[in-house]
């Protein structure tokens, strides 16, 4: 049941988004759209079911069976798992999506074109799913790219002034990235004799020179952090943000993101970075770049004007503390699965209070149509309730206790203070403060002080549709705060397994002539 | 054996475009409506003769001038296979069959259409091959017709100037082969390749035999069937060419020269290489260079265009890049397993490249122009404006063209350069891992241009709302008294279309489908790898 629903986890959206695109009412595209995101939902609920049942959930995995969607000549085949990790991305996504597409608002939703914006919407959760799930390199580099498609689309179609350029840049400048981690993908391949992740893990941790896996763990990882992204790599990411109408950026920020932090996790760091031959002076030079991030990007969110783009440079500096913290990971055996943990969990409280708070700005934009903080203040006196919600996803940003970004933060916070020392740890540590600075400086600007308005602006507060979107949010935001022991355990043993090198333990893995080859 | 035998697949196109000949005789409309139905069912009829004609081995004549291999019947199926759409999309639509949106014919119809199946029957001619003299034969005989249906294309001056630069650059290439071939031939004393192989190979004479004369014949041939692939530096009339010819003449040109040379480029250097690849490193680094400059100039030089029929003119010769980086890989590789993914990849390239093409060329040429002169249909980013939402389904087969085209997953081309680039960084050799790098490399400079005709399409005026712009666009359309009138229904350029799309998406998304097609490369291409028969 849950292996079939992890399947239909991928075909449903996909199936969906071809009815979406036939559907000629705006009205009817939307409730269809929510209908299957819900369903979607309903389906990660399953399957995570099936996780905490047995640990992991597979599909097309089984040994001696031939798996029906295989490519067999290049060594793809559609081997789908779920983990204690993927679980918790896929259910952020299958979250997130439903209460993006209730946010949608007329901006969107009264042009004749909106079918396609759904259609859009199903075909990214499709894609993020795929990733997410895939248990076979190539695979997951499938999805990893098909979801540049829709997310192009509604850039360029439903963005602001600037949408084509910003689409175009996004689009290629991401796609340049994963060049590199195609080609590591094939040549890893080429020796595991398969595209199975377990098996790439396995040949890239024993059978293959420091060499060779000093160039795949570098191609490996640029493709990862131009998707996160890491500083100095970033460089597509404010435009991208500020350009997306605020459903598209809430998704492309929250969740993939995520793409990037996910495969660093999965991919890059078991296969380059773990181990005697682990590469120091690459990892070396991302926590290099990290810490670099961490107060660039506070520094430069500090001065933003435009509230979205404050969110995109937050977003630099907060995601290069989770990287930060699975580098971290690797230094400190004692340490690494606490930090690991910390890194995961804070992907998860990233995804939801970016989302959230995109989606706010996105209704405040909507109302006063404008963004720029010298232009709007006071807001609190016009709509508390917005302003409220405004206020308590900027502390889940900033890591206030009883918050999910608190648990994530200080974990990394940790794992970065064992694995690297207290000098890496106090720069991170400013980046919190940092944060605190510029998140309170926006609300601040934003909320409070003399009301200032456009002319013109209708300032109304949230109506019915903002809120279904946004309390679930507030709801999982606490959560996640209040209970995170159960969601930490819950990926502690995965976590321990990426980082832990032992080729005797991993033998299983070894890649053994199957009945089928699958390199000809 | 039998000659006739062995080329039923060819004799059937050449009655079918005799028939035409003749019917072009004639004036009268029913006729001209007549002529596309003829081509269709000879193609048809060739194909069912090509693939029934298949058997293990080699089959030849008494006279050794053709051979018919496994790889034969497979370039004969896509050719003719993938020369069906091409028909459909020159498929005359108005009342009295003298045009279709796109073409002008006036009373030539039925010429036309003969002319373009004698190309394909020249590229049938390539692919079986075994004698210089039939080689060349081959060769023209799948270029002349082109020159022609350029030149009659349109009645404009472009198509005029196309033409004629296309028909001399082409008699110089023309030239050129034929002074290889000559030397070819006095360095070994043989016509048939199956002979010069045997030469080649014996041991008395050496491996050196014939030093640089014989490598000044193998460039001299090179460089002919080069300037077929339009690979640089020999792809400087591409873009004036494919622009002045009608959209559907130039989805022809773009295929039937680029894999007939393609073919006889694989059959020269297997015969150069005395059938088991043991070619001259020199030859092998030029291979690589030629196919990294073409990538790279035709996806640089196509970002700067802003007619998109030269865009597709630049795509092309990038993609005879990405064909070329199958051919370096195939000579640089030493295992005979590695040479056999590369065939099979540049066989699989060849059928996934023509059917993307089509699809692109067949939404171009249903799309109005906003200027009627020179061009009836859609030429430059402006025609292409804001069509997407006048026309989704054109809008999502474009997207998944050019998707295909730069290698997006879940379309043919992601599968295409995948098989493409899997042997050469399997191989392990740095200058082949290099050449994958920089193959994807292009291709992301490539989704430049191509993102430019998508977001064109897809693409609105501040503020106006769908509608206005769908009223504009009508009038617009109509509006240039043209011979499409409203009632024009384009049924076979939608079915080219659609077939193509649905190709694109299958192949991208039905793993087993795949799979199925690159086996049947892999089998047309194996006996090719292995080295002598």
């Amino acid at each position: 049941m849950a292996e079939m629903a992890l399947l239909l986890l991928i075909l449903f959206p996909f199936a969906g988004a071809i009815f979406a695109a036939s559907m000629k009412v705006a009205q009817v595209a939307r409730v269809w759209t929510l209908l299957i995101s819900f369903l979607t939902f309903a389906l990660a609920l399953v399957v995570a079911g099936g996780v905490m049942d047995k640990s992991v959930v597979t599909w097309g995995t089984t040994p001696g069976v031939a798996n029906p969607l295989a490519i067999s000549d290049i060594g793809l085949a559609a081997r789908l798992s779920c983990d204690g990790i993927s679980i918790w991305l896929v259910l952020l996504t299958t979250f997130i999506v439903p209460l993006v597409v209730v946010s949608v608002g007329p901006a969107i939703n009264d042009r004749a074109d909106a079918r396609w914006f759904y259609t859009w919407v199903l075909v990214l959760l499709g894609s993020l799913l795929g990733a997410f799930i895939a248990a076979d390199g190539l695979l997951f580099y499938f999805f990893f790219e098909l979801t540049l498609v829709p997310s192009l689309f509604m850039i360029a179609i439903w963005g602001g002034a600037d949408r084509r350029a910003a689409a175009g840049r996004f689009f290629i400048y991401t796609f340049a990235g994963s060049i590199f981690l195609l080609i590591g993908l094939i040549y890893l391949a080429a020796q595991a004799n398969s595209f199975e992740m377990s098996r790439l893990i396995w040949v890239a941790q024993n059978d293959i020179t420091s060499t060779e896996r000093w160039w795949i763990g570098l191609a490996f990882l640029v493709g990862f952090l131009i998707k996160t992204p890491v500083f100095p790599l970033h460089s597509w990411q404010p435009l991208t943000y500020a350009e997306s109408p605020s459903p598209a950026a809430a998704l492309i920020a929250a969740l993939m993101s995520k793409l990037g932090t996910y495969g660093l996790l999965r991919l890059a760091i078991p296969i380059g970075f773990v181990g005697p031959t682990n590469n120091g002076a690459i990892s070396q030079t991302v926590i290099v770049l990290c810490l670099i991030g961490i107060v660039y990007g506070g520094l430069i969110a500090w001065v933003q004007k435009d509230a979205v783009r404050l969110i995109a440079y937050s977003s630099l500096s907060h995601l290069a503390l989770c990287v930060l913290a699975m580098f971290a990971a690797l230094a400190n055996n004692a340490s690494t699965t606490l930090s690991l943990q910390g890194a995961v969990m804070y992907m998860i409280a990233h995804g939801l209070s970016t989302a959230a708070l995109l989606l706010v700005i996105g209704a405040i934009y909507a109302r006063a149509g404008t963004r720029n903080l010298t232009e709007i203040s006071g807001l609190f006196a016009k709509m508390p309730v917005l302003s409220t919600l405004l206020v308590i996803f900027t502390m889940a940003s900033i890591g206030l206790p009883i918050t999910s970004g608190f648990v994530g933060e200080i974990l990394s916070l940790q794992g970065v203070l064992n694995g690297l020392g207290f000098g890496v740890a106090a720069i991170a540590a400013l980046g919190m403060i940092l944060g605190a600075i510029y998140m309170l400086h926006m609300v601040a600007s934003i909320g409070f002080g003399p009301l200032k308005a456009p002319a013109g602006a209708v300032l109304t507060d949230a109506t019915d549709r903002e809120m279904a979107a946004l309390l679930p949010l507030v709801a999982a935001v606490l959560a996640l705060g209040i209970m995170p022991t159960p969601v930490l355990e819950s990926f502690k043993d995965e976590v321990a397994a990426i980082a832990h090198w032992s080729p005797t333990v991993l033998e299983d893995n070894r890649p053994q002539q199957t009945e089928e080859p699958y390199w000809q | 054996m039998n000659v006739t035998q062995l080329i039923i697949p060819e004799l059937t196109l050449l009655a079918a475009a005799a028939l035409l000949f003749l019917m072009g005789g004639s004036n009268a409309p029913k006729t001209r409506l007549l002529a596309p139905v003829v081509a269709l069912l000879a193609m048809v009829g060739a194909l069912v003769a090509s693939l029934i004609g298949q058997r293990t081995g080699v089959r030849m004549d008494d006279t050794g001038s053709l051979a018919v291999t496994a790889l034969s019947v497979y370039i004969k199926s896509i050719s003719i296979g993938v020369g069906a759409l091409f028909v459909l999309l020159a498929w005359p639509t108005s009342r009295d069959g003298a045009s279709n949106r796109s073409i002008s014919f006036s009373t030539e119809t039925s010429e036309y259409f003969a002319l373009l199946l004698l190309a394909i029957t020249g590229m049938c001619v390539v692919a079986s091959a075994n004698s210089l003299p039939t080689l060349f034969l081959g060769i023209e005989l799948a270029s002349i017709p082109t020159y022609i249906m350029v030149t009659m294309s349109r009645p404009h001056q472009q198509a005029q100037e196309a033409g004629v630069k296309y028909f001399f650059l082409g008699a110089l290439s023309a030239a050129m082969m034929l002074l290889g071939m000559s030397y070819l031939f006095g360095v070994t004393g043989e016509m048939r390749l199956d002979h010069i192989i045997d030469v080649l190979r014996r041991p008395a004479d050496g491996p050196g035999i014939g030093g640089s004369l014989l490598m000044l014949a193998v460039l001299l041939m090179m460089m002919s069937f080069l300037f077929k692939l339009a690979a640089v530096p020999l792809h400087f009339y591409a873009g004036d060419v494919y622009q002045g010819a009608a959209t559907p003449v130039t989805a022809a040109i773009s295929f039937i020269p680029k894999i007939a040379g393609m073919t006889a480029l694989i059959k020269l250097l297997y015969v150069a290489g005395a059938g088991t690849w043991a070619l001259d490193p020199k030859l092998m680094k030029l291979v690589w260079i030629i196919a990294v400059l073409t990538m790279t100039v035709g996806n640089v030089l196509g970002l700067l265009q802003y007619n998109v029929k030269r865009v597709l003119a630049y795509s092309s010769i990038a993609h005879s890049g990405y064909l070329l980086v199958g051919l370096a890989t195939l000579v640089h590789v030493k295992a005979p397993e590695q040479r056999g993914d590369a065939l099979a990849a540049i066989a699989f390239y060849m059928l996934a490249y023509g059917v993307m093409n089509v699809a692109v060329f067949g939404v171009l040429m249903l799309l109005p122009a906003k200027v009627p002169a020179p061009a009836r249909t859609a030429e430059t980013y402006d025609d292409l404006a804001g069509a997407g939402w006048r026309h989704p389904v054109l809008g999502v087969v474009m997207a998944l063209g050019c998707f295909s085209l730069i290698g997006i997953p879940a379309t043919a081309g992601f599968f295409g350069k995948l098989y493409l680039l899997k042997p050469a960084i399997q191989s392990g050799n740095t200058a082949l891992v290099w050449l994958a790098v920089l193959t994807m490399i292009n291709a992301a400079i490539s989704a430049g241009y191509y993102l430019k005709i998508v977001t064109a399409m897809w693409s609105k005026s501040d503020g106006a709302g769908t509608e206005a712009i769908r009223d504009t666009a009508h009038d617009s359309a109509y509006d240039l008294g043209h011979q499409a009138p409203a009632t024009e229904r384009s049924v076979p350029v939608l079915a080219a279309i659609a077939l193509s799309a649905a190709g694109i998406l299958a192949a991208g998304i039905v793993f087993p489908l795949t799979g199925a097609i690159y086996r049947a490369a892999a089998s047309a291409t194996a006996w090719l790898a292995d080295g002598p028969r």
